[in-house]
C-alpha cells in the first residue's frame, strides 16, 4: 500500500467506527428510550399503546395505597386524572401518599399501569422535575415555597 | 474592635504578598529552549538506564536516541523562541502591576464584604449559648437545655414532667405525648398524668378521642371519683360515638358537679343540648354503624364528615348521606380493590332501603373479589339477607 | 468572629484570583519576570485564604453554630462528630467551597512542583487556573454563600440528609472533586500552550502525571460512589446510568483517553493537537458535570438541592470556559507543530484506536445524557434515556476496545509486529478459551454472549501481564532470573499491567452479577424463613432502638450458609426525627467475591417486614478491579520518569553554561 492508501484506510476505519457509533445511537433512540407521560395524557389522550414502556409521574393520591404482602397498588394523580398502578417489590423509603413519584412500566389490558420501577427522591422537599412541570401545567403548583 | 484590626491586618498581608514580589530583583529570563534542553538531557539519561536494565533492545535504543535528537532540533527551530517574552524586563510595568494589585485587592475585598458579610456578627456555638446564664434566656434555650439533660439521662422522670406541658403549650403535641408516656413509665401513673396524656393524644388526633385516650380517661376517673376533667373528655367521646343516651346523663352530671367558673361549662352545655337533640330522632344510621376499619381507603368518611353529619338537620343529613354514598360509589368505580369501601356501601344501601342498588353492588364486589373466600361468603350472606 | 473572618478570607481569595487572572498573563506577554512570578505568591496565598475559610465553616459545623444558615440547614447538634465534619461538604454550598479549595490547592501544587517549568508556561498556567478560581469564587459568593447568617439563631438544626449520613459520603465526594478539579490543571496547561502558541518539551512531560493524578482520584471517587449507592440506597444496583453518574463518568472516559494520548505525545511528539483538544474536552466534561448536577436541569437520584439562578450562573461559566477554550483552540491550533507519522500497527496506532473508541463511547454517553434535555427544550416531549440505551450503545463500543487492550503494550513504537504480539498472547487466548468452555460446560443458564464476555475478561486479565512476561524473558530465563528483572522494570510498565488487569477484573464482576444474580422478595414475620442461593435465612426478631438523631427497627436474621456456617445479619429501617425521613440500612454478607444483600421495605407494627434479598455473584470484583486500576495508576505515578516536574535543571541558574559542558 502506498502512503496515501494507508492514510485513506486509516481514515476509512475511523469513519467506520464513528458511523457504527452513530448507528447504535439511532437504534437506541428508536428502541430504547422511554417517554414520560402524565396521568392525563394516558387516561384522557391515551398516548401510550398497550405494552409500550413509559414513565408516569405525578403525586401519590392520598389514601390510595393498598398493600398485599409484597404487592402494592396505588393511584398516581396529576389532580386532573388518576391512574392505578400495580407494583411488586419494595417501595422507596421516601414513597409517601401526597408526594411526588415516578413509575416505569407498561399498561395492562385492564388499564392498570404495571410498574417494575418506582422512584421517589432523595430529598423530601424534592419533587421530580417532570412532576413539577405537569403540575404547573395543571395550575396546581405554587412557585417557591422555600424556607417554609 | 479586634475584628476590624484583624480585617485590616488580613487585607494588608494579602496586598503585601502580592505587591512585594513585584519589586523583587528582576532577572533576565532564560529562553524556553534552555528548559527544553534540560528535559532532553533527562530523557537521554532514562534511555541509557533502560538499556542497562535491558528493557529495550539495542535497536530501540538507537532509534530513541535519534528520535530525541530530532525532537530537540525541531524545538530549536521552532518559531516562538525569540519572541517578545525574552526582552529584558521593564521596571515600569512592574510598578503599574503592583499599583493595580494594591488598589484592586482592598477594593474588591472590602466592597464585597460590606455587601455580603454580616459585619462583626459574633459566633454562636450551641454549647456556649446553652451554658450561658439562664436568666434572661428564652424559653427555647431552657427547653433545649432540659432536652440535652434528658438525652444524657432518659430515665429522669422529673425532667420529662417539666418538658411535657411546655411541649403541649408550644404545639409540639407528639413530643408532649412521648414525654408524658415517659413520665408515666418512670414515675408511675397518676390520674393527672393519665388525663394529660389522654388530652395530648386527643389533641394530636384533631380532637378525636380514640380507644387509648378513652381508656386513660376512664382509669383517671376511676382512680379519682371527684375529678372532672377526665369525665369531660369521656362525655365528649360519647358524643363522638353518637351514644347520645349515655351522653346526656354524663353531661348533666358534669355540669352539676362543676364549679360555676369552670372553663368547660360553656362547651358542656352546648354538647348536652346537641345530645338531647339527637335522642329525639334516632333513625337507623348508616354512618355510625359502619366499622371504622381501613380509614385509609378512599371514599371512607373522615372524622370531619362524621362530625359534619352529626350537626346537620334530619333532611340535610339524609342528603349528606346520599351524597357520601354517591361519592363512595364513584371512588369504587375507579379503585375497585377497596374492600372496606364495598362493605360500607352495601351496608349503606341496605340501611337506606335502596335494595336493588345494594344487590348490584354485591354483584360487582363479587366479581372483584372472586378469590377472597371469606369475603365471598360474607357477600353471599348479605345477598341472602336482602333477597329474603 | 471566626465565621465572619472565614467569609472575609474567602472574599480576599476572590480579590487575589482577580489579580492572578491578569498579572502573570500580562507579564508573560510583555516578558516581565516579576509579574510572572507574582502568580507563585498569589496562588499560595489564595490556598491559605480558602483553607482558612473552609476551616471556619468546619468550625461552625463542629460547634453547631446555627446562626450560620448553611449549618442550620444541614446539621444537627446530636449528630456524631464524624458527620458534623462530613456535613461541611454534604450540601451544595459547602461542597463548592471544597471544590474551590481543591482548585486553589492544585494551583499551589503547580507552583511548588513547577519550579522547573519554563516561566512563561508556568505564568500562563497559573493565570488560567486563576480564571477558573475567579469564576467559581464569584459563583459561590454571590449565589451559594455558605457564610450567610441568620439574625435569630435557632437552637436545633434541620439535620443532614440522612442518606448522606454515611462513611461512604465522607470520602467519595472529595475524591470525585480531586478528580474533576485535577483536570483543571491539564486544561490550564492546554490553554497556556494555546496562549503562547508553543508546546514546550516540559508540557508533554507534565500533562501525563497530572492527568494520572486526576484520573486516580476520579476512578477512586466513582468507584466509591458506586459502592456507596450500592449499599446505602438499598436498591442493590451499582450503576444506574443516571445523569449524575454519567456526569462523573464522562470526564473519566475523556481523562482515560487523555492519559493514553498524552503517552503518545510524550514519547513520540505526535497527536499534539489532539491531546490539547482532549485536555480541554476533559475539563469541559467536569464543568458540564458540575452544571448538570447543580443546575436542576435534570432529574436524578443524586441531584443536589437546585436553584434556577445558580443554574444560569453555571451555564454562563460553562459557556465562557468551553466556548472560550474551543475558540482559542480553533484560532491557535494551527500554530502548534504536528508530530511524526507512524504505521497503523504500532504502539501509537493502538493508542489512537483506544482514543477513537473512548471518544466514540464518550460521545454516545454525552448524547444520551443531553438528548432528553435538548428534546424537551425543543419539542416539549419528555423522555428518559436509561440503562437499555446505554447498554446498547456503550457496550458494543467497549467490547472491541477491550479485546484490543492486551495487544497495545506489546506493539513497538513506530512500527509494531502484530504476529509477534499475537504469539505472546497464546497464554491469554488459552485462558480465555478455557474460561468460555468451562462456563458453558458447568452452568446451565449462561447465554453464549455472556460466556464470551467472561472469556474476554480472562483475556484481559492474563493478557495484561504479557508485556511483563516478555520483558523479563520469563520463558527463556526461568522464574528466578525473570523475577530479578521484573523488579527492575519501570513502574509505568507495571502500572499499565495492573490497570489493564483491573479492567478485566471489573468486567468479570459486571458479567457475573448481571447473569447470575438471584433475587427474592418476601413478606416475613418473626420466625419465618426464606432461602436464596442455598442460604437459609430466618427472621429472628424485629426490635426498635433509639440512637442519637434517629430511631430504628432492627431486623435480626439467623443465616445458615450452604456449607453450614451460621451467622447473623441485621438490616435496619431508620427514621430520622428531624427530617421525618425514613431510610433503609441494608445488611451485606461477603462470601468470597460474592455478597448476600438484604434490604427492607416497609416494617409494619414490629410484626411484618417486606424483605428483599439478593445473591450478588462476584459483585465485589467490580470494585476490586478499580482498586487494581488505582494501584496501577499509583505505580505509574511513582515511576521516577513521570514524577511531577522535569528533572532539576542545572541549579536553576545558568542552563547555558552547563549546556556547553555537555556539548
Amino acid at each position: 500500500m502506498t502512503r496515501k492508501q494507508k492514510r485513506l484506510a486509516g481514515l476509512g476505519f475511523i469513519a467506520a467506527v464513528l458511523s457504527g457509533a452513530v448507528g447504535l445511537v439511532l437504534v437506541g433512540l428508536r428502541d430504547e428510550i422511554v417517554f414520560f407521560y402524565t396521568p392525563t395524557e394516558i387516561v384522557e389522550e391515551s398516548k401510550a399503546a398497550q405494552g409500550q414502556r413509559f414513565r408516569i409521574g405525578g403525586l401519590v393520591k392520598e389514601d390510595s395505597l393498598q398493600k398485599q404482602g409484597t404487592t402494592v397498588s396505588f393511584i398516581i394523580t396529576d389532580t386532573n386524572s388518576d391512574l392505578t398502578v400495580n407494583y411488586t417489590g419494595i417501595l422507596p423509603d421516601l414513597f409517601k401518599e401526597g408526594q411526588g413519584v415516578v413509575a416505569e412500566g407498561t399498561m395492562n389490558s385492564a388499564l392498570v399501569f404495571v410498574a417494575d420501577t418506582v422512584l421517589a427522591k432523595h430529598d423530601e422537599n424534592y419533587m421530580p422535575k417532570e412532576v413539577t412541570d405537569s403540575l404547573k401545567e395543571q395550575g396546581y403548583w405554587q412557585e417557591d415555597n422555600k424556607g417554609s | 474592635m479586634i475584628f476590624w484590626i484583624l480585617i485590616g491586618l488580613l487585607t494588608l498581608v494579602t496586598v503585601s504578598v502580592v505587591v512585594i514580589p513585584v519589586f523583587g530583583n528582576a532577572k533576565k529570563l532564560d529562553s524556553p529552549l534552555e528548559y527544553d534542553k534540560e528535559i532532553y538531557k533527562a530523557r537521554l539519561k532514562e534511555i541509557e538506564q533502560e538499556r542497562t536494565l535491558g528493557t529495550i533492545s539495542e535497536r530501540e535504543y538507537e532509534n530513541s536516541l535519534a528520535e530525541e535528537g530530532k525532537r530537540l532540533l525541531m524545538l530549536a527551530s521552532s518559531d516562538s523562541n525569540n519572541d517578545v517574552a525574552y526582552k529584558p524586563t521593564s521596571q515600569k510595568s512592574a510598578v503599574l502591576g503592583a499599583l493595580f494589585a494594591a488598589i484592586l485587592v482592598p477594593l474588591i475585598a472590602l466592597t464585597a464584604y460590606f455587601n455580603l458579610g454580616a459585619i462583626n456578627t459574633p459566633d454562636q456555638p450551641l454549647q456556649a449559648r446553652l451554658d450561658a446564664d439562664p436568666r434572661g434566656q428564652s424559653l427555647l434555650v431552657l427547653l433545649q437545655r432540659a432536652e440535652n439533660q434528658l438525652a444524657k439521662n432518659p430515665d429522669d422522670g422529673r425532667g420529662w414532667l417539666i418538658v411535657a406541658p411546655v411541649y403541649m403549650r408550644m404545639g409540639r403535641v407528639q413530643e408532649s405525648i412521648t414525654a408524658y408516656r415517659n413520665v408515666i413509665r418512670i414515675l408511675g401513673p397518676t390520674p393527672e398524668l393519665q388525663t394529660s396524656l389522654g388530652e395530648a393524644i386527643a389533641v394530636a388526633a384533631n380532637g378525636e378521642i380514640d380507644k387509648e385516650a378513652l381508656e386513660l380517661f376512664k382509669k383517671a376517673a376511676d382512680a379519682d371519683p371527684a375529678s372532672l376533667k377526665p369525665r369531660f373528655f369521656m362525655a365528649i367521646a360519647l358524643n363522638q360515638s353518637e351514644e347520645f343516651e349515655k351522653a346526656v346523663p354524663a353531661w348533666q352530671n358534669l355540669i352539676k358537679n362543676s364549679p360555676t367558673d369552670s372553663p368547660w361549662l360553656d362547651v358542656a352545655r352546648q354538647q348536652l343540648k346537641l345530645a338531647q337533640g339527637k335522642i329525639g330522632n334516632n333513625i337507623p344510621d348508616a354512618v355510625s354503624n359502619a366499622p371504622v376499619a381501613d380509614s385509609n381507603a378512599p371514599g371512607n368518611p373522615t372524622a370531619e364528615d362524621i362530625e359534619a353529619a352529626g350537626q346537620l338537620s334530619t333532611d340535610d343529613r339524609q342528603s349528606f348521606i346520599n351524597s357520601m354514598v354517591e361519592r363512595l360509589s364513584a371512588e369504587l368505580e375507579e379503585n375497585p380493590q377497596n374492600k372496606a369501601g364495598w362493605q360500607r356501601i352495601i351496608r349503606s344501601y341496605t340501611v337506606l332501603g335502596r335494595k336493588d342498588e345494594a344487590l348490584a353492588a354485591i354483584e360487582k364486589a363479587m366479581q372483584v373479589f372472586e378469590d377472597d373466600k371469606n369475603f365471598m361468603t360474607e357477600l353471599e350472606q348479605n345477598k341472602q339477607a336482602l333477597v329474603n | 468572629m471566626i465565621v465572619e473572618l472565614g467569609h472575609f478570607t474567602l472574599i480576599l481569595a476572590l480579590a487575589l484570583a482577580a489579580v492572578q487572572s491578569i498579572l502573570p498573563i500580562v507579564g508573560a506577554k510583555i516578558g516581565n519576570v516579576n509579574l510572572m512570578r507574582s502568580a507563585n505568591q498569589t496562588s499560595m496565598m489564595m490556598t491559605v485564604m480558602i483553607a482558612f475559610s473552609f476551616g471556619a465553616l468546619t468550625w461552625a459545623y463542629v460547634n453547631s453554630d446555627f446562626s450560620v444558615l448553611n449549618v442550620w440547614q444541614n446539621s444537627h447538634s446530636l449528630q456524631p462528630l464524624l458527620y458534623k465534619y462530613t456535613s461541611v461538604w454534604g450540601n451544595h454550598e459547602g461542597s463548592l467551597l471544597l471544590w474551590v479549595l481543591i482548585l486553589a490547592f492544585f494551583a499551589s501544587l503547580v507552583t511548588v512542583f513547577g519550579r522547573n517549568l519554563p516561566p512563561v508556561l508556568k505564568a500562563n498556567v497559573l493565570g488560567v487556573q486563576a480564571w477558573i478560581l475567579f469564576a467559581f469564587l464569584l459563583f459561590i459568593l454571590f449565589t451559594s454563600n455558605p457564610f450567610e447568617r441568620m439574625p435569630n439563631a435557632p437552637l436545633e438544626g434541620k439535620d443532614l440528609n440522612p442518606i448522606l449520613q454515611d462513611i461512604g459520603l465522607a470520602i467519595h465526594p472529595p475524591f470525585l472533586y480531586l478528580g474533576y478539579v485535577g483536570f483543571s490543571v491539564t486544561f490550564s496547561f492546554a490553554m497556556a500552550a494555546l496562549i503562547s502558541g508553543r508546546i514546550d518539551a516540559a508540557w508533554a512531560r507534565w500533562v501525563r502525571p497530572w492527568t494520572l493524578i486526576a484520573w486516580i482520584f476520579l476512578t477512586a471517587g466513582i468507584s466509591m460512589g458506586s459502592y456507596w449507592a450500592y449499599y446505602e440506597l438499598g436498591w442493590g444496583g451499582w450503576w444506574f446510568w443516571d445523569p449524575v453518574e454519567n456526569a462523573s463518568f464522562m470526564p473519566w472516559l475523556a481523562g482515560t483517553a487523555l492519559l493514553h494520548s498524552a503517552l503518545v505525545m510524550e514519547k513520540r511528539e505526535a497527536l499534539k493537537i489532539w491531546t490539547v483538544l482532549l485536555a480541554i474536552v476533559t475539563f469541559s466534561m467536569s464543568l458540564l458535570g458540575a452544571f448538570l448536577v447543580r443546575s436542576g436541569v435534570l432529574t436524578s437520584v443524586h441531584a443536589f438541592a437546585t436553584d434556577p439562578e445558580r443554574g444560569l450562573f453555571l451555564l454562563v461559566i460553562l459557556i465562557a470556559f468551553i466556548g472560550g477554550s474551543l475558540t482559542l483552540f480553533v484560532m491557535r491550533a494551527g500554530m502548534l507543530k504536528t508530530g511524526g507519522l507512524f504505521a497503523p500497527i504500532s504502539r501509537e496506532g493502538a493508542l489512537v484506536l483506544n482514543n477513537l473508541f473512548l471518544s466514540a463511547a464518550l460521545a454516545t454517553v454525552l448524547f444520551g445524557t443531553l438528548y432528553p434535555l435538548l428534546l424537551e427544550s425543543v419539542t416539549g416531549t419528555k423522555i428518559s434515556v436509561g440503562a437499555p440505551f446505554f447498554n446498547l450503545t456503550f457496550g458494543p463500543l467497549m467490547l472491541p476496545l477491550l479485546f484490543a487492550v492486551p495487544f497495545g503494550p506489546l506493539l513497538a513504537w513506530k512500527r509494531g509486529d502484530l504476529y509477534a504480539a499475537m504469539s505472546r498472547l497464546y497464554l491469554a487466548a488459552g485462558a480465555a478459551l478455557l474460561a468460555v468452555i468451562i462456563t458453558l460446560a458447568f452452568t446451565t443458564d449462561t447465554p453464549i454472549l455472556a460466556a464470551l464476555v467472561i472469556g474476554l475478561a480472562f483475556w484481559l486479565m492474563v493478557g495484561a501481564f504479557a508485556e511483563i512476561a516478555t520483558r523479563t524473558g520469563l520463558r527463556k530465563n526461568g522464574i528466578s532470573k525473570a523475577f530479578a528483572r521484573a523488579r527492575g522494570l519501570p513502574g509505568s510498565i507495571w502500572g499499565t499491567a495492573f490497570a489493564h488487569f483491573g479492567l478485566g477484573v471489573t468486567l468479570m464482576g459486571i458479567v457475573a452479577v448481571s447473569v447470575y444474580e438471584k433475587e427474592v422478595i418476601v413478606s416475613m414475620n418473626p420466625g419465618d424463613s426464606a432461602t436464596i442461593s442455598g442460604y437459609e435465612l430466618t427472621l429472628k426478631s424485629i426490635e426498635p432502638r433509639r440512637i442519637a438523631n434517629y430511631t430504628e427497627d432492627v431486623l435480626t436474621f439467623d443465616v445458615v450458609s450452604p456449607s453450614g456456617e451460621k451467622f447473623t445479619m441485621a438490616p435496619t429501617k431508620r427514621f430520622y426525627t428531624a427530617r421525618q425521613m425514613p431510610t433503609t440500612e441494608s445488611a451485606i454478607y461477603t462470601s468470597g467475591f460474592s455478597q448476600l444483600y438484604i434490604s427492607l421495605g416497609e416494617v409494619t407494627d414490629n410484626k411484618t417486614a417486606i424483605v428483599r434479598m439478593w445473591w450478588k455473584t462476584q459483585i465485589t470484583l467490580i470494585w476490586a478491579g478499580t482498586i487494581f486500576m488505582i494501584f496501577g495508576g499509583l505505580l505509574s505515578l511513582a515511576d521516577r520518569r513521570l514524577r511531577v516536574g522535569a528533572p532539576k535543571p542545572a541549579k536553576t541558574k545558568k542552563p547555558s553554561g552547563r549546556q556547553q559542558a555537555n556539548a
